[in-house]
């Protein structure tokens, strides 16, 4: 494909929509953190000396580049002339495995803070070492019951961490 | 300088380094962080220690996976491969072990002679800044990441401001009215940066493995080391591309954000051009293998000298290592050489030593570290993942940080997968205050920004390059654009 679009728009129609439209949200999200800091950073105090600035003038700059920088990207990306990115491709069967790991993850402060740093990170790390492919439940749990052993006697004990 | 707890830190983090290094999926960048969590406890000097030991260590361990496994332990040792892999197959594995170490030695040392006598100098020099330049050598220090973080310019720069943004996070500076802290209490104090750079690298780095990765074992490890040692004839061969290795390393390490990966290919490259048998290069030439590794380990030399001299970290475990110096109320910068000079030999010293005990670690017989690359990648996975969330907790006791680590890891995620870098990231979270500080320092000593920053050549120097730092990169792509069109 040749014209405006160049090599990158030729690259940019042959990587797959999921990508594609990703690339394009991102640079969306990125102008919408921008207004959003900006709109934030309003209401923090002026100064209080002539000569000074208030406390949301550097927040302002920041949040101005980023939503300038982004508005330029989400251009960019809707005209086809700046490529995805080009990471190793995902295996597609791994996003919902992932996501259970990372809902796991979320929940395993909240279970050291109820239960004790052992008892949770035994029960965590043995669903995500089952789900990351350890081997069978049994493997997932004997592995997950020595780190926790392991981190507890290097942190617990030698460094004398409160965990 | 010499006590027994500093020296045994010393070698903690040696043989932390060796081991990381040696698993491909585990970054220097990585294990300093998370060993920075739990060396905060630590004596200043104890501590350095062990993150030098680690720093230095990892990039002469990085050359065993490279050369058994053809997969780079560190990205530091990617062109190690070019060279280390063939000559392994041919039955020379130990040969090229033994060329690699001895190239990393003499680079490390090349460099740390570089950092000794080019520190104080520029910390000299660095001493007539004032906020203007400072501002200035800040933009410089990000755009410098940016341009050569190998990533879109524009998703590089974006990446430096998320992090400047993040780094507003707390209490202003000057008024002391809270900012972006949502009434949450632990974001009073500002983002941990620790937490965010363990996300970062750490999480960020499992997570997307998971995702690309396969769960088998790697393919094909030569495990026949054969003879250990490079005889005359081989000897005879190493010190011009040590030689090119050890310059080109200093040089770029000097460079804010160009590392040994960078360093190692130029070297790579130059020695292939220079020598008088470039058809052996990529077929297990001893000459290009030399001339990478020596290159990947003289850059710790130039990236520590702007680290302290400047405060400008020169790659991404110089970043670390910048924000526990800060934790443990070290400031970087022209000051430190003023009123702790004492500290900068010390930190000479145990760059040394660190060398020297590496070399000492990398002539052990290596049967068990080849088992260990054999270790099954989901096993490591969960163990780096819990080894992170201990080492984030231990930097506060703070279970928010975990959580905090976590976002940062699923936000690190994200950017790997649309391509935006990290390293920026990092880079504008630990700068940010000083740009911020000096910008608004700027604003009152003047009668306006442009005033101020016409005022001073060297600013104004820092920002030209800056501007072509950005604007380059993008020429060049258009230019390969119209090329290819």
């Amino acid at each position: 494909m040749t014209g405006r679009g160049g090599v990158r728009g030729s690259a940019r129609a042959a990587a797959p929509l999921f990508v594609r439209v990703a690339d394009t949200a991102a640079a969306a999200a990125v102008v919408a953190l921008g207004v959003a800091a900006w709109v934030g950073a309003n209401g923090f105090p002026e100064a209080m000396v002539e000569g000074q600035v208030g406390a949301g003038f550097w927040p302002k700059v920041v949040a101005a580049l980023m939503a300038a920088l982004g508005g330029a990207l989400l251009l960019l990306s809707l005209a086809g002339r700046i490529a995805p990115v080009s990471a190793d491709p995902a295996n597609p069967t791994r996003w919902l495995p992932l996501a259970v790991v990372l809902v796991v993850l979320a929940l395993y402060p909240l279970a050291w803070s109820l239960i004790g740093f052992v008892p949770a990170t035994i029960a965590t790390f043995a669903i995500v070492g089952k789900i990351l492919g350890v081997g069978n439940w049994w493997r997932a749990l004997a592995w997950a019951a020595l780190l926790a052993l392991v981190i507890w006697g290097l942190f617990g004990q030698l460094l004398q961490v409160p965990l | 300088m010499a006590s027994v707890s500093v020296l045994l830190g010393l070698l903690v983090g040696v043989v932390s380094g060796m081991l990381v290094g040696a698993f491909p999926g585990l970054t220097a960048t990585m294990a300093v962080a998370v060993a920075s969590s739990f060396t905060l406890t630590l004596d200043p000097q104890q501590g350095l220690a062990v993150l030098l030991g680690i720093y230095i260590a990892a990039l002469f361990g990085d050359r065993v996976p490279a050369i058994l496994v053809n997969t780079p332990g560190t990205p530091a040792s990617i062109a190690s491969t070019f060279d280390g892999f063939p000559m392994a197959q041919q039955g020379r594995a130990g040969v090229a072990l033994a060329v690699s170490a001895i190239g990393s030695f003499v680079g490390g040392l090349v460099g740390i002679a570089v950092f000794a006598l080019a520190a104080f100098p520029l910390a000299g020099f660095a001493s007539r800044f004032g906020a203007p330049e400072f501002f200035a050598l800040v933009v410089f220090g990000l755009t410098m990441m940016v341009s050569v973080s190998g990533a879109s310019v524009l998703k590089g720069l974006i990446a430096g401001l998320v992090g400047l943004l993040v780094a507003t996070v707390g209490l202003d500076p000057i008024l002391g009215s809270p900012r972006y802290t949502f009434g949450a209490p632990p974001l009073q104090s500002g983002v941990a940066f620790i937490p965010v750079i363990i996300g970062l690298f750490g999480i960020a780095e499992v997570l997307d493995q998971f995702l690309t990765r396969g769960w088998e074992r790697a393919e094909q490890i030569v495990s026949q080391i054969g003879r250990s040692f490079p005889n005359a004839e081989e000897r005879r061969r190493m010190p011009k591309p040590i030689l090119i290795g050890s310059v080109i390393g200093s040089v770029i390490g000097a460079i804010p954000a160009a590392g040994g990966d960078i360093a190692g290919l130029i070297s790579w490259d130059r020695a292939k051009r220079m020598s008088k048998n470039p058809e052996e290069f990529g077929k297990g030439s001893i000459e290009g293998l030399t001339a990478s590794d020596t290159a990947n380990n003289a850059v710790i030399g130039g990236a520590m000298t702007t680290t302290l001299a400047l405060g400008i970290p020169g790659d991404s475990v110089t970043a670390v290592l910048l924000g526990s110096m800060l934790i443990w109320g070290i400031q970087p910068g022209p000051d430190l050489f003023v009123e702790d000079p004492a500290l900068v030999y010390t930190i000479v010293g145990l760059m040394v030593l660190a060398t020297v005990l590496a070399l000492v670690l990398s002539f052990v017989r290596l049967k068990s570290v080849v088992k260990l690359l054999d270790l099954p990648r989901p096993l490591l996975w969960s163990g780096i993942v819990l080894f992170c969330a201990a080492g984030t907790f231990a930097v506060q006791n703070s279970l928010f940080d975990v959580w905090l680590m976590f976002g940062a890891g699923v936000v690190g995620l994200a950017f790997r997968r649309l391509g935006f870098p990290a390293g920026p990231v990092v880079l504008g979270l630990l700068l940010g205050p000083l740009a911020e500080a000096n910008f608004r320092r700027t604003l009152i000593i003047s009668d306006g920004p442009l005033d101020a920053f016409l005022g001073s050549p060297i600013a104004l120097l820092l920002l030209a390059f800056s501007a072509l730092a950005v604007i380059l990169p993008i020429l060049r792509s258009r230019r390969q654009r119209s090329d290819g069109a």
